[in-house]
């Protein structure tokens, strides 16, 4: 089950739920990925999929600018900028890109400083929100300096690294498997972590994005599928070195990134070995409250985006967004 | 006398029973089709109905309190009232539109000196045979910033358009989508209304003076009126339901400026916490806008008596 829809879900439908404490041991998982499926302290969910966020840059296009995969690891979002403008004055290419009216972007910066948009009660806390602001902020500053192009579907988001017309991404480490179809541009991509909100306490330089967690139905022998997910997914490297390379399915549990198939190089990144590192990108991704109106928020965030983009004062979009995500709350 | 009398009433039985076996036998031949339309169409209408009176996320749902919540929720709703406002005018610029054109087209392929109008015929009802999924993931690749429609307008110097960016250009690919889709279906039922106008109406007022387009106003569209009513109901119906062009053109997008009733309701079902006695009331909302609407067009537009 997608993570930032378990807490939903469980709180939703109960009944169909089993605990999941059993299932593995908790401890080699990263904390903020275990958050996602646990609700009022109990387990519901054993984590697989990783979505640990990863920046991913084309190293030749870097280059031609005069810069290397360094200049682009534990920067700030204001470096970042400063340097992208460069590069596109440089060599044409903006670094990111994604699709207007989403909040991924925004919502990969908020988790970085283990913000989100609700606090503890799950009230909404989208209006007066310091690091909403910071990186809504951010996100405004990439977009009109132009070195994130915004389009309009997934595909043309893909199509954007793809074709060679954008020069990176910032995604959850899946999107690695899109990366990797351009395969004239193999050995010219590296992976780096995100870049992080300026003034804003708390603020890393990882985050994630998606993912998803095994989930068993109240309907299951309870006992005996929790033997098999702790055998399995919260136990097996022999497991994970046998779906990487055939699937490229990222390991959340920790474990899984010492074994030999995680720290092989890989040819498309350079040689670099980017699913160990992702791995430890992991286990430093700060946790947030996602919360049971994690989409309705997400939406309205994506609406006060989108307004104050054309130009609506953001205090004003923003308490917009509250209230609508009050009123669906009502 | 008597014997009169006598034999009348036996012979009214008879008949009687005659008649009350062929009702029958109607009946019959009705019952199972009835009853599917009871179980799979009526049964569900009236669940929805007190769906909407109960409040809750997911499966946990009470009544709602006072009943009538769900829908005095939607009165304060932003979203519903954008969302209904974008759904009539899709409504009001693209249903006009469509006959419109359908009626001309008609017209013209209905002309004995056409050539080739079998083949125009399909052409133009084709469109309506595709799935609508797939027309509008090719709208959506055509009117991409970098798709095919800029690149055409760039081949005559025109900035590329943010199409589906843009709350105005965004409505009207929607619009253009269903202009696609659905003239050569309103066409086909105007043709077939065509075929049974008498030619002879038309050849009397050509000989008394009439052009062709008084012919057309004057004798062809009022003996059409049954068709062209038949028609705007379809089409009102089918756009205040619309969902699949918003879904999948648009997504809805930008904030929310082309997304449509349905398509609202199936966010607030299935893709928000699931609210189900909310989305119910949307429909419901949507159901009495095509009741009211079709009768409304239907004391407009037959004037047989």
């Amino acid at each position: 089950m997608q993570n930032n829809a378990f807490q939903k879900n469980v709180i939703n439908y109960p009944d169909l739920f089993s605990e999941a404490t059993d299932a593995a041991d908790f401890s080699e998982f990263p904390q903020s990925v275990v958050d996602y499926s646990t609700v009022d302290g109990v387990n519901y969910g054993v984590p697989f999929d990783s979505g640990t966020a990863i920046g991913a840059y084309r190293t030749d296009v870097l280059a031609e600018a005069g810069y290397t995969i360094d200049d682009f690891t534990d920067i700030t979002w204001d470096d970042f900028v400063t340097k992208a403008k460069d590069v596109l004055a440089k060599t044409g290419k903006p670094l990111l890109s994604g699709q207007a009216g989403s909040s991924d972007t925004i919502m990969m910066m908020l988790q970085s400083a283990g913000a989100s948009l609700f606090d503890a009660d799950g009230n909404p806390t989208i209006a007066d929100n310091k690091a909403l602001e910071a990186s809504i902020d951010t996100y405004v500053d990439l977009v009109n300096a132009g070195v994130f192009t915004e389009v309009n579907s997934w595909d043309e988001y893909i199509g954007t690294f793809v074709n060679g017309s954008v020069a990176g991404t910032i995604n959850g480490v899946w999107i690695s498997g899109s990366l990797q179809t351009a395969t004239d541009q193999a050995g010219n991509w590296a992976v780096t972590n995100l870049p992080k909100l300026d003034g804003v306490s708390g603020a890393t330089n990882f985050s994630a994005n998606g993912g998803s967690s095994w989930a068993i139905s109240s309907n299951a022998d309870v006992d005996l599928a929790s033997d098999f997910l702790k055998s399995t997914f919260a136990g097996s490297t022999e497991l994970y070195d046998t779906i990487l390379p055939s699937s490229g399915a990222v390991a959340n549990w920790i474990p899984a990134g010492d074994s030999d198939v995680y720290a092989q190089p890989v040819d498309f990144f350079g040689g670099q070995a980017v699913y160990a590192d992702v791995v430890t990108f992991g286990a430093s991704v700060p946790s947030n409250n996602t919360g049971v109106y994690y989409y309705e928020a997400r939406d309205a965030v994506s609406t006060a985006i989108t307004k104050i983009i054309s130009g609506t004062d953001m205090a004003s979009a923003l308490d917009e967004a509250q209230s609508a995500v009050e009123f669906a709350m009502g | 006398m008597s014997a009169l009398t006598a034999t009348k009433p036996r012979g009214d039985r008879r008949r009687l029973g005659t008649d009350r076996r062929h009702n029958l036998t109607g009946w019959g031949f009705l019952l199972p089709a009835a009853v599917l339309i009871v179980l799979i169409s009526f049964v569900p209408m009236i669940q929805a109905l007190i769906l909407s009176l109960q409040t809750g996320r997911g499966t946990r749902l009470d009544w709602a309190d006072p009943l009538w919540y769900n829908y005095q929720r939607l009165l304060g709703d932003e979203i519903f009232k954008q969302t209904l406002g974008n759904t009539f005018i899709y409504l009001l610029i693209q249903v006009p539109i469509m006959l419109l054109i359908a009626l001309a087209l008609a017209n013209l392929l209905n002309s004995p000196r056409l050539r080739g109008r079998a083949f125009w015929r399909t052409a133009i009802f084709l469109p309506c045979a595709m799935s609508l999924v797939a027309y509008s993931l090719v709208f959506r690749t055509m009117f991409a910033t970098d798709g095919f429609v800029n690149d055409f307008l760039g081949a005559f110097g025109v900035e590329p358009v943010n199409w589906l960016g843009d709350p105005t250009t965004a409505r009207a690919v929607i619009i253009l989508g269903l202009l696609w889709r659905w003239t050569g279906f309103n066409m086909i039922f105007f043709l077939a209304g065509l075929q049974n106008i008498d030619r002879s109406t038309i050849e009397a007022a050509r000989m008394d003076g009439a052009n062709s387009l008084q012919v057309f106003w004057r004798v062809t569209v009022p003996q059409l009126r049954p068709i062209i009513l038949l028609t705007a109901i379809m089409s009102t119906n089918g756009t205040l339901q619309l969902f699949d062009e918003s879904w999948a053109l648009t997504q809805g997008g930008p904030a929310h400026a082309s997304m449509t009733m349905s398509h609202y309701l199936y966010e607030i079902s299935f893709q928000r916490n699931p609210n189900f006695g909310y989305g119910a009331a949307v429909s419901y909302v949507i159901l009495i806008l095509v009741a009211v609407l079709a009768f409304i067009q239907l004391r407009i537009g037959d004037e047989r008596d």
